[in-house]
């Protein structure tokens, strides 16, 4: 018992008790291990070798058959939005349905810290780890490609507006995974409704769109469909996928927080 | 809050039960400050759901309970600062060493000073005998590496209840041996609350021991009280020749409420209820020897052995509450 007298106890309000030792610890997951260069690595390859190989490659071989700087910054934009997400399906499909599975989150719920700091850690840590390598470096390399090549003049501040928008679409994901990975024990289930989300919501969205036409406006899709404009310095078109996007995923995150405050270990 | 009595565990009627199986039924437990309270039953008995109960991991059906005087309930977080837990299929991050399993979990507690902080994970893992260990990953661990690092992980934090649901399994006996030294060790600083399977441990170590079968609290009794048996004093004697002339003698004694004779190998073997001890102690032997057709071979008065009690316990044929 000789170091108790020279340690510090922690204090956090009983509500987010444990929080940021979960946080740190998430953190670490992404930061202090391979992982993080490993996904710069395939994103990079996966996006920005797309716009390498349009922006520079084809050009260099058939100038005439090459795509223009606005086609390629669009394919940027659609690949991001999808590739991007089946990538959010596959790091979030384990997040917490990992955790329960493998018991670490029971042993981790034996320590002091409350349901909500151990939902809200992971949301952070990963939420933050995603879009900062996916979106923001990759977005920050396509950019400079872009400028390199300089067919296409892009305002920085239009580019981040639209990268913002590919932000906000990935959020939605992010915490709709976060959200099933509490109500499900499997992560089939996880991805396969992600995915379902993914391409229902264009094949559904048509065909209720033909009783409901203002509908498609709603899904998180059309913020992708807005992302080209935005960053050739066009005016967003509508708020309205913005501020429905903002709230379902702030549902998913409430409904993700009330399952796991259930959840029986 | 701290609790106005001397119950580190208190609860009234806690029950649990799962779709159409009532796996703990109206459990009323008391556990005193400073004990190592043996926590026994077979298989599917409960045990486990009680200490999931008790640290807010699941929740009751009915009933509830306190830990240090806060509700299992409500303050689950607030009775976790002062736990240390052991489970009894523990699992860990592998990509982590011991180290940095002891630090992440020490951190839900300490903050600021780096030094102390990790002199007493160092502390810790010596104490588990985890040193040489620390810094590998425990992808690589044994079992028993692993319930050394279980143990450290638990009191890492320098709980005031311990709880340890069955800390010895995957241990070999000199492991068990440490466990056991342990939990002595810890014994002044802090209540230790553990279910095992092993009762001779039991025996070792507790001064408390409660019974759980099929759901219900069946015995709970301080260790003396519990191996002291419900069947009254019963003194063993071990002969041979002839016992019928003593066994008259004896019979005829008033404080003599019985006697159960057994036979093997020309052995007679007796079993005396007696209802006045201090009349057995003084007289029983004497009567026996009395008789020059008999040679005691032993004599003494009957000593339960923890198993004993509770396989009759568990197989429903006494029922001991303090």
């Amino acid at each position: 018992m000789s170091s108790l007298s020279s340690l510090q106890m922690v204090r956090e309000p009983p509500w987010r008790s444990g929080f940021i030792n979960m946080l740190r610890k998430e953190n670490g997951f992404w930061w202090g291990t391979r992982k993080w260069w490993v996904q710069c690595l395939i994103w990079f390859l996966l996006l920005n070798g797309f716009v390498i190989l349009l922006l520079w490659i084809v050009p260099a071989v058939d100038k005439g058959g090459a795509p223009s700087a606005a086609e390629v910054l669009d394919v940027f934009f659609q690949f991001l939005a999808v590739f991007a997400v089946f990538g959010v399906m596959i790091l979030m499909q384990g997040v917490i349905v990992g955790e329960k599975k493998s018991g670490t989150a029971a042993w981790i719920m034996s320590n002091p810290i409350s349901r909500n700091a151990f939902i809200l850690a992971k949301l952070v840590a990963n939420g933050f780890a995603i879009l900062t390598i996916i979106v923001v470096l990759q977005g920050f390399i396509a950019y400079f490609q872009f400028f390199l090549q300089g067919d296409l003049v892009i305002r920085p501040t239009s580019f981040v507006a639209a990268l913002g928008l590919e932000a906000l679409h990935m959020v939605f994901y992010i915490t709709l995974a976060l959200m099933l990975g509490t109500l499900f024990y499997s992560r089939g289930p996880v991805i396969g409704i992600s995915i379902a989300v993914l391409i229902g919501q264009d094949l559904i969205g048509q065909f209720i769109a033909m009783k409901f036409p203002w509908f498609p406006t709603l899904m998180p899709m059309r913020l992708v469909d807005m992302a080209l404009p935005v960053a050739q310095g066009g005016a967003l078109s509508s708020y309205t996928p913005v501020i429905t996007t903002v709230l379902m995923s702030m549902s998913f995150i409430l409904l993700a927080i009330w399952r796991f405050s259930r959840e029986e270990f | 809050m701290e609790t106005p009595n001397k119950w580190v565990i208190n609860t009234q009627g806690l029950s649990k039960s799962y779709k159409d199986v009532e796996a703990l039924k109206s459990l009323d437990l008391k556990v005193a400050k400073n004990s190592i309270f043996g926590f026994l039953g077979p298989n599917g008995a409960g045990k486990t759901t009680t200490i999931k109960l008790l640290l807010g991991l699941t929740r009751p059906t009915s009933g509830g309970g306190t830990v240090f005087g806060h509700d299992i309930l409500r303050d689950n977080v607030e009775i976790r600062k002062r736990i240390g837990y052991l489970a009894q299929n523990p699992s860990y991050y592998e990509y982590m060493t011991a180290r940095e399993t002891l630090r992440f979990r020490a951190r839900f507690f300490y903050t600021g000073l780096k030094d102390a902080l990790e002199n007493r994970i160092a502390e810790t893992l010596e104490m588990a005998g985890l040193t040489n260990k620390a810094d590998r990953p425990i992808k690589g661990f044994s079992g028993g590496e692993l319930q050394r690092l279980g143990i450290a992980q638990a009191q890492v934090n320098y709980p005031d209840l311990l709880i340890l649901d069955e800390p010895a399994a995957n241990l070999d006996p000199g492991g068990r041996r440490d466990v056991l030294e342990v939990m002595e060790r810890l014994r002044k600083y802090t209540t230790i609350f553990y279910s095992t399977h092993i009762l001779d441990d039991v025996q070792q170590v507790s001064d408390t021991v409660a019974i759980l079968n099929h759901g219900e609290l069946v015995a709970q009794a301080p260790m003396e009280e519990l191996l002291a048996g419900s069947d009254g004093t019963i003194y063993t004697v071990v002969m041979e020749g002839d016992p019928s002339g003593a066994q008259a003698r004896v019979t005829r004694r008033e404080w003599v409420s019985g006697i159960d004779t057994t036979s093997m190998n020309g052995r007679i073997t007796w079993r005396v209820h007696v209802s006045d001890e201090q009349a057995a102690k003084a007289e029983l032997l004497r009567l026996i020897l009395s008789d020059e057709e008999t040679t005691v071979i032993e004599f003494g008065r009957k000593k339960y052995e923890l198993e004993e009690v509770f396989l009759s316990i568990v197989e429903g044929k006494e029922n001991v509450q303090p």
